[in-house]
């Protein structure tokens, strides 16, 4: 008697022509993986050579950035990338939080309907247009509520906590609308009031979601360009506070671009690598973090 | 009790407060404590909510109240003058559209077939794990890197030099796995019943695809397209480097051009006029928001159904 | 065990067993257990026993649907006129034009009403636009649909009911002009009126058409059967003229289910 494997016979099923179908479909398929293998090959072909050639530590430790005369430190750059971040983090969290709890937990349903879509329309709104926002309203406003040019680290960390505000809302909305009515049921039952059932109860069922939620904010910042340009100030120094300017790891590689060549244009690639490195970990972390729970 | 405020087991502190307490007239200080508390919070959330919604309004106005007084149809039709100091932005809105126009031609095929392989072709396995890493890890790359990638291979390496052909391949790279996960979602969210429907009529697997899922996923992939639009439209970084600033009128795919973002962001940033950035971001805005909007009431109208 | 039929018989089942793989690595479960039966030409068999006994999955392995929702093994021979329909030579996707299929649930393409008729047979390559206008005509005739919908053959099939989409469903089958109709449990979901009117289709039809239909109503399988066959627990426990089965069946089990004592 024959025994048929029937995936086998699935696959076996499939003639001539849907078979050639199928593998253009995985060929197309291949091109994302394809697409960050030559990303990765590309930029890191540039780029890595010249962390070597600097030196690993003098790279990324120096603080001397003065490419014309061949120094090549970027750690003011990583500190201002850091700080900005968490300024935005600072500023751009707890607003999201409250947001998503009141949109998933408090609102009407027509109140929901409405701003949900606006907030998410903030998300489309070019980062251009954020940075330009920035230089006409919020960079007189630090320079004249707290003084200094107002090219600071303060006034990106308000433009990116802006920047990263539909992300984490709609991420952690998601989370909070998936924790099961049984959660807030139990609480309020048992006198809870909305409020401590929403902080106590919903919020730290939802962590998982959030966690995902702030990774993706604070890559979202890390990695944003036009709009940390042309608030920071974009000079080469670590900033001992908030007022201070500062220059990201993509604004040195945006500001020298046009004009960069030679090891020059070398070491901007090589602020790409770190760059993509730190962006790498980062969304390892929020992979790694998102699995154990 | 001794459990961390975390879980439902929280529950129990909850009721704590509630209940536990020994006199009624503690359990009636504690109630009235907790209702203003609640009271409290639900308000902060609420007006946060509002400030948060308030930003886009205000954005929106402000550039709107800026820019209008140039706002004309001239603005649209004429070309720039003195650096765009002067005139409309004609080449550079046609720009735009061609780099919009290259980036999705290539980028919307490669992202529904991603999809359609992943969904209908394979088992989750070793082949769709590293498919949907790949996918991940480009959606997180900023676009930035994004242009020295697309400056080192497509203007440098294979010699296409600052063009909306470099700068449309660089961000359909860019937007090919928005389209690739939306594409996805809406397959998934096909019935299977209408696929078997399909096979029993005796259709092969690449007709249920074309004639059945796709039609039945159409809006939910537009939704992904018209979003990748949007992002395609608004940046900014990675065009510079691969499309170049060159305000002429493009006469081939090959020639060097600048998007409506690139305008705005020399306009703004080199001083040249602000008002006329005033306006470009204003023409900017409201182009990207009645793209959205669109994918906004199609998503809607997929959920209807 | 075996069934000894009359002649010309258009589906011959010899010693079918089938088992599912499991999906999440646990254990296979056997879903048939060494079926024989045949159908003849021009005849509704109708197939019951409780569910899960195995007659959905039977039915879904004779045009070979059962491999488009999951993996499983299957031992023993279909044949389809003489031919195995597993047989590499033979083409799935013409078996399933031969031997069409209507689910349980009513269900319609996002088309209109005239192109649901038509999805197959514009699969299968007809054009001519006479040919299909005819189609349409005949099988939503034959489907007791004609009269409600001809005026808005453009309609959209989903804005139909549920008793009418099922009735399209089978038109939508006719129209591949099949050998063999099989049916699994169509009027499960249905009002009485929809059910009488699908009834009286398939005994129209069965000329033409030989009918299998799956069903969990007793009385639907007497009322329309000419032979039927009862499963239990994957096993085939008798098959015979629809008449005996239900006055003077063979085995302890079929009058108890027939009777209500189980299922």
């Amino acid at each position: 008697m024959p025994v048929d494997e029937f995936s086998a016979k699935t696959v076996g099923a499939l003639s001539a022509r849907e078979e050639r179908i199928r593998r253009l479909l995985l060929v197309m398929a291949l091109s994302s993986v394809s697409i960050l293998a030559l990303i990765i090959l590309f930029v890191f072909r540039e780029g890595l050579p010249m962390i070597w050639k600097t030196g690993v530590s003098a790279f990324l430790l120096g603080t001397r950035w003065a490419p014309t005369k061949g120094a090549f430190g970027i750690f003011p750059m990583i500190i201002g990338t850091l700080e900005v971040t968490l300024g935005a983090l600072l500023i751009g969290v707890p607003l999201s939080l409250l947001v998503a709890v009141h949109l998933s937990e408090f609102a009407k349903p027509l109140t929901r309907a409405v701003m949900k879509p606006m907030i998410e329309l903030l998300a489309a709104i070019p980062s251009v247009v954020f940075g330009f926002i920035g230089v006409t309203v919020i960079v007189p406003f630090v320079r004249e509520w707290f003084g200094g040019t107002g090219f600071s680290v303060l006034s990106a960390s308000i433009i990116l906590g802006v920047m990263i505000l539909p992300t984490i809302i709609s991420i952690t909305f998601e989370a909070l609308r998936a924790v099961p009515a049984s959660y807030r049921e139990g609480a309020l039952a048992l006198g809870a009031t909305p409020w401590q059932t929403a902080i106590r109860v919903t919020l730290p069922a939802a962590r998982s979601g959030i966690v995902t939620a702030v990774i993706l904010g604070m890559g979202r910042a890390m990695g944003e360009t036009m709009a940390v340009i042309m608030v920071a100030g974009n000079a080469v120094v670590i900033p001992t506070s908030p007022l201070h300017p500062c220059r990201t790891l993509t604004s040195n590689v945006a500001l020298e671009m046009a004009y960069a060549s030679g090891d020059h244009q070398k070491a901007l690639f090589a602020t790409g690598v770190v760059l993509f490195v730190m962006i790498f970990l980062l969304n390892l972390l929020a992979g790694l973090l998102v699995k154990r729970r | 009790m001794i459990d961390s405020a975390t879980r439902p087991d929280s529950v129990q502190r909850v009721s704590a407060t509630a209940t536990v307490s020994t006199t009624a007239a503690e359990a009636s200080s504690a109630a009235r404590y907790n209702a203003r508390y609640n009271r409290l919070g639900m308000s902060i959330a609420r007006l946060t909510s509002f400030f948060v919604t308030a930003i886009l309004v205000s954005i929106v106005g402000y550039l709107a109240v800026r820019g209008l007084p140039r706002f004309s149809p001239g603005f649209f039709i004429d070309s720039p003058i003195n650096l765009g100091r002067e005139g409309g932005i004609f080449p550079i809105l046609v720009s735009t559209a061609l780099l919009a126009l290259v980036s999705l031609v290539i980028a919307v095929p490669l992202g529904i077939a991603t999809a359609v392989y992943l969904t209908e072709y394979t088992r989750e396995g070793h082949l769709t794990l590293v498919i949907r890493f790949g996918a991940e890890c480009l959606a997180g790359i900023p676009s930035i890197i994004f242009g020295l990638f697309g400056f080192m291979l497509f203007v440098v390496s294979l010699g296409m030099g600052w063009s909306i052909m470099s700068g449309g391949l660089t961000l359909a790279c860019m937007v090919l796995p928005t389209i690739f996960r939306t594409s996805e979602e809406a397959i998934k969210a096909v019935p299977d019943g209408l696929r078997r429907l399909g096979y029993s009529l005796g259709a092969t697997k690449s007709q249920v695809i074309t004639r059945i899922i796709l039609p039945q996923a159409k809006n939910g992939i537009l939704t992904g397209i018209i979003l990748a639009l949007g992002r395609v439209i608004g940046e900014t970084a990675c065009v510079i480097f691969t499309t170049g600033i060159s305000m002429e009128m493009p006469k081939s795919l090959f020639d060097s051009a600048r998007s409506m973002s690139v305008h705005f962001y020399l306009l703004a940033r080199e001083g040249t006029s602000i008002e006329m950035a005033y306006t470009t971001a204003f023409a900017l805005v409201l182009l990207i928001l009645l793209v959205n909007s669109g994918a906004n009431l199609l998503m809607q109208s997929a959920g209807r159904r | 065990m075996t069934d000894n039929a009359p002649m010309m018989p258009i589906l011959r089942v010899e010693g079918v067993s089938f088992v599912y793989d499991s999906p999440i690595g646990g254990k296979s479960v056997q879903a048939l257990n060494d079926i024989s039966l045949v159908v003849e030409t021009g005849t509704i068999l109708t197939v019951i026993g409780p569910s899960r006994s195995g007659k959905s999955t039977f039915l879904r392995l004779l045009n070979r649907l059962q491999e488009v929702s999951g993996g499983g093994h299957l031992t023993g021979t279909i044949l389809l006129e003489g031919r195995d329909i597993y047989d590499d030579s033979y083409d799935a996707y013409q078996l399933r034009r031969e031997v069409a299929f209507t689910f349980d649930k009513p269900q319609a393409l996002d088309l209109s009403i005239r192109e649901n008729i038509l999805f197959g047979p514009r699969l299968a390559g007809i054009t001519r636009r006479d040919e299909l206008d005819g189609l349409v005509e005949e099988t939503l005739q034959a489907a007791f649909l004609w009269d409600e919908v001809k005026d808005r053959l453009d309609l959209n099939a989903n804005r139909l009911s549920g008793g009418q989409k099922q009735r399209l469903s089978i038109a939508r089958s006719l129209a591949l002009r099949p050998k063999l109709l099989l049916l699994d449990e169509p009027c499960s979901a249905l009002d009485p009126v929809s059910t009488a009117a699908i009834e009286q289709a398939l005994i129209k039809i069965k000329h033409r058409t030989t009918v299998i239909l799956v069903t969990n109503n007793t009385k639907q399988a007497a009322r329309i059967g000419d032979r039927t066959a009862f499963f239990l627990m994957s096993d085939l426990v008798e098959i015979g003229p629809t008449r005996v089965i239900f006055t003077n069946p063979n085995d302890q089990r079929t009058d108890d289910y027939i009777a209500g004592r189980f299922g």
